[in-house]
């Protein structure tokens, strides 16, 4: 078979892909934000002074939680979820909501550190200015040292955001349903187009690397132009 | 020091701070009364700095009372530890109990937890009053940093009219205003729409100085504001901090610029060991000086 044969055939099944590739887009950006939500709020109960009770569990509560998530396979946690945890949810007509939440809840506990990191990254005197101004400690924490932080965590943050557009691959292994209608991640749809046609299972393989990687630079790109914008005010 | 008629406007009373197993503070009393500059010397390590940082609770004191504009700022009791109340709790264990008869302990436990009881009381409600008022208290009390601590991510006027916009209720427009009239005064009023990292650090200090005075504080305090400082840049801050002496503010300097301490201020502490060693008027403090440390100090310094 010429290349040219598996080209054609690769442009045979594109909408097939680009289906499987817009559902592995909708999980993953769908499960970053819940993602970055978990993170912000994990990170905000590790780093507010633990002055009562309430925080202090909450504070438990939190490390369990990463704990828990860091030191379990993704893959795992997604079986636990699809098997046990959100099995309500399993058999809806669109399920695509169990995945999301399992990504979601694995990516904030990595975002908590991150963003946990960045706080504590900028200088502990700010927080002291701001409080002897007689600013609350949320309010210097909003206005002063969360937009500071952003500014170091973007590039980690990114990178937890391309590991997650990745890793959301592994959704393979469940059964994923739209309105009733069964549907495939792109590499899920991949590896049933292969399963036909075993001939052209290396170029669908291929073909969903490059998708991939062109999602990740487009990604790079916007951290570029994120990363520029924020830069702005440390220009002279 | 001669007698006054008014209250103090803040009054610290046996102020203790431990670092871990490291004592800072061991029992500092001072009365600041409204007009006094005071000028706090050392030598590095004594203390100093964190006593300053003690009076707008920054550092939160061990034990001791501090007391503003007749409110409790801070106050702990240090009366009974947990030990020795759960020890007289069990009379058996505790051998000093052993020669008690069982009336006496009674007596001595009821009147204990009647003690314990009214002394819980009284710091449950100083607590609130101090976790509430806390932020109130910080408006009226002005603090100046050794590294400046300007907000890098807002320009120089959102730096100043931050706090006075979120605590004080002013509009932009006034809180604008307010903030141009006082950075002219200090000469940086055509730097206001720069970021702080285009400034020069004398300049960075003046800011610092300029927000801590946008809140109209009763009482500024200064955590050795020229120490990092190129040395040409030293002058032109502590102009503006004598100027605000002459204006009549308030003010606590931890300062190594002995020259500042001798002209501007009117009273001088000298810290050492965590406690007020000697405290004089600057003419005496510096001519006739009376603690062994402080001659010492002082034929290394002048």
């Amino acid at each position: 078979m010429s290349f040219s044969q598996h080209l054609q055939y690769i442009y045979s099944v594109r909408g097939l892909l680009l289906e499987g590739l817009g559902v592995s887009l909708i999980i993953a950006f769908a499960a970053v934000i819940i993602g970055f939500v978990i993170g912000v709020v994990l990170a905000m109960i590790k780093i507010a002074p633990k002055n009562n009770l309430f925080i202090k569990i909450l504070d438990k509560i939190a490390d369990l939680y990463i704990t828990v998530i860091r030191g379990t396979p993704m893959l795992v946690q997604l079986l636990i979820m699809y098997g046990v945890v959100l099995v309500a949810f399993k058999n809806n007509p669109t399920n695509l909501v169990v995945p999301i939440i399992s990504f979601g809840i694995n990516s904030g506990a990595y975002m908590a550190e991150i963003i946990r990191s960045g706080i504590n990254s900028v200088d502990k005197g700010q927080m002291e200015a701001g409080r002897s101004l007689g600013l609350s400690w949320s309010t210097t924490m909003f206005k002063i040292i969360i937009p500071q932080a952003i500014k170091t965590v973007i590039p980690t943050i990114f990178n937890e955001i391309i590991i997650l557009v990745k890793e959301t691959s592994v959704v393979c292994y469940i059964v994923l349903r739209i309105g009733g209608k069964q549907v495939w991640d792109l590499l899920g749809i991949a590896e049933k187009l292969g399963l036909n046609k075993p001939a052209y299972y290396m170029s669908l393989i291929f073909s969903v690397a490059i998708m991939y990687l062109v999602v990740v630079l487009i990604l790079t790109l916007v951290q570029k132009l994120i990363e520029r914008r924020l830069a702005k005010n440390e220009r002279t | 020091m001669k007698e006054r008629n008014t209250a103090p406007l803040l009054q610290v009373k046996n102020l203790c701070k431990k670092f871990d197993k490291n004592n800072v503070l061991n029992g500092i009393d001072l009365d600041i009364y409204k007009g006094d500059v005071i000028a706090v010397i050392g030598p590095s390590g004594c203390g100093k700095s964190t006593f300053l940082r003690c009076l707008n609770l920054l550092e939160i004191p061990t034990a001791g009372e501090i007391v503003f504009q007749n409110e409790y700022l801070f106050k702990l009791y240090s009366r009974y530890t947990k030990k020795q109340i759960k020890n007289l709790k069990r009379p058996v264990v505790a051998p000093i109990n052993a020669s008690l008869t069982e009336e006496k302990k009674k007596e001595i436990l009821a009147n204990l937890s009647a003690l314990l009881k009214e002394q819980k009381a009284e710091e449950k409600a100083i607590k609130k009053a101090t976790d509430k008022g806390i932020n109130q208290h910080r408006q009226k009390i002005g603090m100046v940093f050794q590294q400046f601590n300007l907000f890098p991510n807002l320009t120089i006027m959102q730096n100043v009219t931050l706090a006075p916009i979120k605590l004080k209720g002013l509009s932009k427009e006034q809180a604008e205003e307010k903030a141009l009239a006082l950075l002219d005064k200090v000469g940086l009023k055509d730097r206001a729409n720069d970021y702080p990292s285009a400034l020069s650090g004398g300049m960075k200090q003046r800011v610092a100085i300029v927000r801590a005075l946008a809140m109209e504080p009763d009482i500024m305090l200064f955590d050795e504001p020229t120490s990092a400082l190129d040395p040409e840049m030293v002058g032109e801050v502590l102009k503006v901090m004598s100027d605000l002496a002459t204006e009549g503010m308030t003010m606590v300097v931890v300062t190594h610029e002995m020259g500042f301490a001798r002209e501007v201020a009117n009273r001088i502490l000298f810290i050492d060991g965590g406690v007020i060693k000697e405290e004089n008027s600057p003419k005496e403090f510096f001519e006739n000086p009376k603690d062994e440390r402080l001659k010492e100090f002082l034929s290394k310094v002048l």
